[in-house]
């Protein structure tokens, strides 16, 4: 009996449930069996004793958009590595070559990056502070 | 008979969760849940492409779409305003909405009637993994070379926008 592939997955099935479970069953349980008693107090967010300012949801710094762009490109690479994986063996040193021809390549776009100051963190001014928060630099 | 039974759940089941998250997307109060449920919707996707036996596609589906290009959403959410929230949406812009839906629509039919339905089944060659890396590492390694300074390019092209961004 020839097993289709999708069946391989089945196995996966159980495991998508018992992961929805645990987080979900958790909040449940905790939701049946704790004492309900809000005051405004235990309302605030917790924040170690400090009063919180502002929202949560605030304007993160562009900065970090370049990591989420390096991470985009080294991520498509990750995916030529799978079938060179599993291929490798039956091609040998020729798919070694052209993964080195590749990955090289891919260095050097890590290296431009790095000489060009792209991985180091540039810390704000105050001014730019400021204007962030919304006020008005001197 | 129960291994059909078995795929075609698995297919509506998937399918129910991709068409429902998408309308989640659109209908979310805050775009960041949007965001949220547009894994849903990858991870559904990847879950069909299972079901046609297309292994390979299915974990490009779940590492790039799931993961990079929801990344790269999220933190362009995070990094845009959230104060322009509730704006109207202009006539104009409506228009345009429409048009652009109406023609991606004639678009994704034109492949749909001209298949002839039921499609038969195209029986896989072998491992797809395999059969990829294969043509990958042999007949095409030129085009794989190229997509190594496609990706070089487009690491320059990031670099060189972030740049100009943060010495202004």
């Amino acid at each position: 009996m020839v097993v289709e592939l999708y069946e391989q997955y089945v196995p996966v099935i159980p495991f998508i449930i018992i992961g929805v479970l645990i987080p979900a069953g958790g909040m449940i349980l905790a939701w049946l069996m704790r004492v309900k008693n809000p005051y405004p107090e235990k309302l605030t967010t917790y924040e170690c004793g400090e009063e919180p300012i502002g929202q949560a949801q605030m304007q993160f710094d562009v900065q970090y958009y370049i990591y989420a762009l390096l991470f985009v490109v080294f991520d498509v690479e990750t995916v030529f590595l799978y079938p060179w994986a599993v291929v490798f063996p039956d091609i040998g040193i020729l798919a070694v070559i052209e993964m080195i021809i590749f990955i090289a390549m891919l260095v050097v776009a890590l290296i431009y990056a790095w000489k060009k100051g792209i991985l180091e963190w540039m810390p704000l001014t105050w001014r730019e502070m400021v204007i962030r928060e919304g006020g008005r630099a001197r | 008979m129960r291994k059909v039974a078995g795929d075609i759940i698995a297919f509506y089941v998937l399918a129910f969760l991709a068409i429902a998250a998408s309308i989640m997307v659109m209908e979310a109060q805050d775009i960041f849940h949007g965001a949220l449920y547009l894994a849903l919707v990858f991870a559904s996707v990847a879950g069909l492409f299972i079901l046609l036996t297309a292994e390979f596609l299915a974990a490009i589906q779940i590492l790039v779409y799931a993961g990079a290009v929801l990344v790269l959403i999220l933190f362009a959410i995070v990094f845009t305003r959230r104060d322009r929230k509730g704006e109207e949406v202009s006539r104009g812009h409506m228009i345009a909405g429409v048009l652009l839906v109406a023609g991606l629509v004639a678009l994704l039919l034109q492949p749909l009637l001209r298949v002839p339905w039921p499609a038969s089944l195209i029986e896989p060659s072998g491992p797809n993994t395999y059969s990829v890396g294969l043509s990958l590492f042999t007949d095409y390694v030129i085009p794989f070379e190229i997509v190594s300074l496609a990706l070089l390019a487009a690491l320059i092209g990031a670099v060189y926008l972030s740049k100009r961004e943060v010495g202004s």
